[in-house]
């Protein structure tokens, strides 16, 4: 779906921007609705699907590897996470053929990016790491599957959704011959006539409360906004993706200004910016983040669980 | 009580060696900020295939202040047979941007230039489509495309050898490369990397070694003409509150380099004359 607005359309929405309505009734700072639900996909690990405002729609699914490395190259343990972004040609014509390769390897950069420090902020990611020489690989795909504005917010809220569901299994690392380890499964005996294989393999899940997000604030006229529809997309002088991740060391009552770690900001699109735009635009990025750790927050916890099989289609 | 006060000469000469004292002081304050600059152009081009020779390597830097940038070479102009090219070193990250065009290629017909950036020897993927993403944010935030419609402008980046601050390093080249083609853009663009320690310390332009401890940093690039930003590009993890101090002095440290950019294309200016 392409956009073709007049120059007085466009005039109208600055102006409506710039008085801090815009032309759907939201105003600057507020998300259009959101859909999240997960364990959409059977055949995944952890999979979520998120719909911002019913048109555009990310599905983000997640498979684990059991990943062999050299402990001695290696010394500082790396971010196990690695994500790849890609555009359906389905969500928009810009993105046929070829079209969405290039913005979808930004895509993951940014992602890349913002999550390099993961390690550090959400709390028993680390426990990937099984033995020196052996780590959970965690792949994060990210399918497009429609275009309507503001898709790095909606891939990273699937991101969070996708890691809340994501089971790892429960290992027992025992020291083996020649100074390796063998990795077995762990298989909580419940007593009873059960044969091995059919006990349930213990599950663990990784606290998401702190991951980061990535947000766009896009610059149209003066005003700062979020979550931009396809029409407003058209009218952005520059934009800015922000990473913003909680820190949860930080006491609650403390400001806000203690609260969030800005993980990555990126300059998108081209376009000039002030500097004190900037500012701007990185407080309004964490207030956003503030309302939307919140939401989603609520929404994982009263998600009730789908039918294991079923994908979101039936 | 001025001793000299009953001596008309002799109270004017203490006046002006009090003047002479407060210039010599300005002005070693104003060279100690001063970014050292390697006046000779020296690519090595017969080590190209060789990066991780160690005539490569320049001589370890002894411990920089936390304002002073490595030394840098910037050249304006590096191949006549090229539409612009431009080269630019810090320590040892050296990258040669080269332009061709604007020419049409019989394809493109839209009302405005295509800008295309090429990127050569870097060999994560990843860290391809960053860079590729970051500079094609702030180039065409600078060219004006309006004036060329019909035209591609094909800017190939080669990194010759990568030791910490590539992002900013192409900038600078593919600045130098653009005032060299002639093609027509807003100003210069200036651009600086810095990175944050956790104890609250800044370093500018810190080779890879020197950035091992760092919490986070940001490449931050800006028209010195315009006084806008073209390009930021923020990483690590850093508390809210230390990314805006972190952008000023990251700022503060690219103005410092226009200087050695406005030389580069001045002198080249003059070897064309």
């Amino acid at each position: 779906m392409e956009v073709h607005i007049s120059d007085d359309e466009k005039l109208f929405l600055i102006h409506g921007v710039e008085q801090d309505i815009r032309n759907d009734g939201r105003a600057c700072a507020d998300f259009r609705p959101m859909i999240l639900e997960r364990g959409v996909l059977s055949g995944t690990n952890g999979s979520c699907r998120v719909q911002l405002g019913q048109t555009t729609d990310v599905l983000a699914g997640i498979k684990l590897e059991l990943e062999a490395y050299d402990p001695i190259a290696e010394k500082q343990p790396k971010q196990p996470m690695s994500f790849h972004v890609d555009f359906s040609a389905n969500a928009s014509s810009q993105f046929a053929g070829k079209g969405g390769d290039q913005y979808g390897e930004e895509l993951s950069a940014a992602f890349q990016v913002a999550y390099s420090r993961s390690l550090d902020i959400i709390p028993n990611l680390s426990k990937t790491q099984l033995a020196a020489g052996y780590r959970w690989k965690i792949h994060v795909d990210i399918s497009v599957l429609q275009w309507a504005g503001s898709v790095p917010d909606a891939c990273s809220l699937a991101i969070i959704g996708a890691l809340s569901d994501l089971e790892i299994p429960e290992v027992d690392v025992t020291p083996d011959d020649g100074g390796k380890v063998s990795i077995v499964l762990k298989r909580p005996r419940i007593g009873g006539d059960v044969r091995d294989e059919e006990v349930p393999v213990a599950m663990w899940k990784l606290i998401v409360t702190s991951c980061p997000m990535l947000l766009t604030v896009s610059k149209i006229g003066t005003a700062n906004l979020v979550d931009c529809s396809p029409e407003e997309e058209c009218c952005i002088r520059s934009q800015l993706l922000i990473g913003v991740a909680k820190n949860l060391e930080s006491t609650p009552e403390s400001d806000d200004a203690n609260e969030y770690d800005i993980t990555c900001v990126k300059q998108h699109g081209g376009g000039l910016l002030e500097m004190e735009s900037i500012d701007d635009m990185t407080k309004l990025a964490t207030r956003t983040a503030k309302g939307l750790y919140e939401a989603i927050g609520n929404r994982l916890n009263t998600e009730e669980k789908r039918k294991p099989g079923h994908s979101f289609l039936l | 009580m001025n001793i000299f006060a009953n001596i008309p000469f002799m109270k004017y000469l203490s006046f002006l060696l009090l003047l002479f004292t407060f210039f010599v002081i300005l002005f070693i304050i104003f060279v100690s900020r001063m970014p050292t600059i390697r006046s000779n152009l020296s690519i090595p081009l017969t080590h190209l295939n060789r990066i991780d020779d160690v005539r490569m390597e320049t001589d370890d830097v002894e411990k920089r202040s936390a304002t002073a940038f490595r030394p840098l070479c910037v050249k304006c102009g590096v191949f006549g047979a090229q539409d612009g090219s431009g080269y630019a070193e810090f320590g040892n990250t050296r990258v040669l941007a080269q332009i061709t065009g604007p020419e049409g290629d019989g394809k493109w017909e839209e009302a405005y230039a295509k800008v295309t950036i090429t990127l050569k020897g870097v060999e994560n993927e990843t860290k391809v489509a960053e860079l590729r993403a970051d500079m094609t944010s702030s180039l065409s935030a600078v060219i004006f495309v309006n004036k060329y419609p019909g035209k591609v402008i094909d800017i190939e980046v080669t990194v010759l050898s990568d030791d910490g601050g590539v992002l900013s390093t192409a900038i600078t080249a593919v600045t130098l490369a653009l005032a060299h083609s002639g093609i027509e853009h807003m100003g210069l663009t200036a651009s600086a990397h810095v990175t944050l320690r956790q104890n609250g310390d800044y370093i500018t332009d810190p080779s890879t070694s020197e950035a091992e401890d760092a919490i986070g940093g940001v490449t931050f690039a800006f028209v010195p003409n315009l006084g806008q930003t073209t390009c930021v590009n923020l990483y690590g993890r850093i508390p809210l509150k230390a990314t805006s101090p972190l952008l000023e002095f990251a700022r503060q440290r690219a103005i410092a380099l226009v200087p050695a950019i406005h030389k580069a294309v001045v002198n080249s200016v003059k070897e064309r004359k």
